[in-house]
């Protein structure tokens, strides 16, 4: 089998597509769906820069052939927005200058929204942890453990 | 003018992955049918390490694709052992109830590995067939004296994790289980604060006996039986491309001991 027809939803929406076997999912985003918010960074699942969700869990796009998402849920960092308005992480990160060139930044966003989903209060030192997944070289990662902290506690007041 | 060679970056991409044909294994019999029958196989576990390979010039014949095979994500108790399937990832087993039960100080090791993305994906099966000695899936099994089940057209087959490092020893076969036999006071204490130039995993089973399992980025593990405070004979390195032998041993011996203090302490 070199070419092979999967299902799946892609930021919500549901997908049929046919793929080649040895097609990563990155590139699959990138080039055929025109989504270039997962960037290509080391290409072997360290840098975090390709991470989106896959059932809700990051995962990194450059180590994840296409054929893996059949059946599964797919979600990159341009699904977050809706009817306009950014995520509350998204914002969070604006608001907190967390970013600088850029290129980690929808890997960081989606890191985050996994962790929160999972830990509506992390402290500090789990923010480090699920953060040190990504690596950032230009902005430092005070704003953007900051901006992870806003984030969460904007989304427990949203919550109330 | 003659070309002699030519070499630059090429960013990695589904462009340099080379084709495959792909086996989509349902069953632990499929994919072992498929492995036999391909000239040259390799099996997509949680699919972590496999692209780096593929990076690196990897070009397999045939993909075997095990991740949907139910069977190997259980963690049980058998025979006065934790089996524990090749794909059970890190986040899952790490954090299992059995292991929690049974051997807690296991599973605070092994949260110790990888980051916490890679966790979610990786599986302990992967880690042990990409047989890369910074991966340290090896380095604590093999101070628990772990096992490894081998599935092949030939029938099952046990292999000490230990023995593992020849590409011939799963050759043609598909690991389905990691075999962590269960002894009385069994406990560990695992070292990786200075990875990668040296990690040390020790097991004790009681205040006696126990083993020292010490590695660097490109050494091999090295096992040694505990006997007492001290390990049986000397640490078998003789070189490492970034560390001398005798930093390495003297490391080894300092971590020994705080790794005992805090093993006593437990």
């Amino acid at each position: 089998m070199s070419d092979i027809s999967i299902q799946f939803t892609l930021n919500g929406v549901g997908r049929q597509v046919v793929v080649p076997a040895n097609m990563l999912l990155v590139d699959f985003l990138r080039d055929n769906e025109q989504l270039k918010g997962a960037k290509i960074g080391c290409s072997r699942g360290v840098c975090g820069s390709c991470t989106v969700l896959i059932d809700g869990t990051p995962v990194a796009a450059c180590s994840t052939f296409a054929f893996q998402a059949d059946g599964r849920s797919v979600f990159t960092v341009e699904g977050l927005a809706r009817g306009g308005a950014l995520d509350p992480v998204q914002q969070a990160f604006i608001d907190n200058a967390a970013f600088q060139c850029g290129y980690c930044t929808s890997g960081m966003i989606l890191m985050t929204k996994a962790l929160l989903a999972e830990n509506k209060a992390p402290d500090r030192a789990t923010i480090v942890e699920w953060l040190s997944s990504n690596v950032c070289r230009c902005t430092g990662y005070a704003q953007i453990i900051a901006a992870v902290e806003d984030a969460a506690r904007r989304l427990r007041e949203a919550e109330r | 003018m003659k070309l002699v060679a030519a070499a630059g970056f090429v960013p990695t991409s589904f462009r340099t992955v080379p084709r495959f044909h792909l086996v989509r294994a349902r069953t632990i019999a499929e994919a072992v049918t498929a492995i036999g029958d391909a000239h040259e196989p390799a099996v997509l576990a949680g699919g972590t390490d496999l692209p780096a390979r593929f990076n690196e010039g990897f070009a397999p014949s045939d993909l075997i694709d095990i991740s949907q095979i139910g069977a190997l994500r259980e963690v049980k108790l058998a025979d006065g052992a934790i089996e524990i399937g090749a794909l059970v990832t890190h986040a899952a087993g790490s954090s299992h109830a059995l292991i929690a039960r049974h051997l807690p100080s296991f599973g605070a090791a092994w949260r110790r590995i990888a980051n916490v993305r890679i966790r979610f994906s990786a599986t302990l099966g992967g880690n042990l067939m990409a047989r890369r000695t910074r991966y340290e899936g090896a380095i604590l099994l093999s101070a628990l004296g772990a096992h490894l089940r081998f599935v092949s057209g030939a029938g099952v087959r046990e292999i000490a994790v230990e023995d593992n490092w020849s590409s011939e020893a799963g050759k043609g076969a598909l690991l389905t289980t990691i075999v962590v036999p269960l002894r009385k006071g069994l406990r560990m204490d695992y070292a990786r604060d200075l990875r990668p130039i040296m990690t040390q995993a020790v097991a004790v089973e009681d205040r006696a006996l126990g083993r020292v399992v010490t590695s660097t980025e490109f050494i091999v593990p090295r096992i040694r039986a505990l006997t007492g405070d001290r390990p049986e004979g000397a640490l078998d390195i003789t070189e490492d491309p970034v560390t001398s032998a005798a930093y390495i041993r003297k490391v080894s011996e300092t971590l020994l001991v705080r790794q005992l203090e805090r093993l006593r302490a437990a």
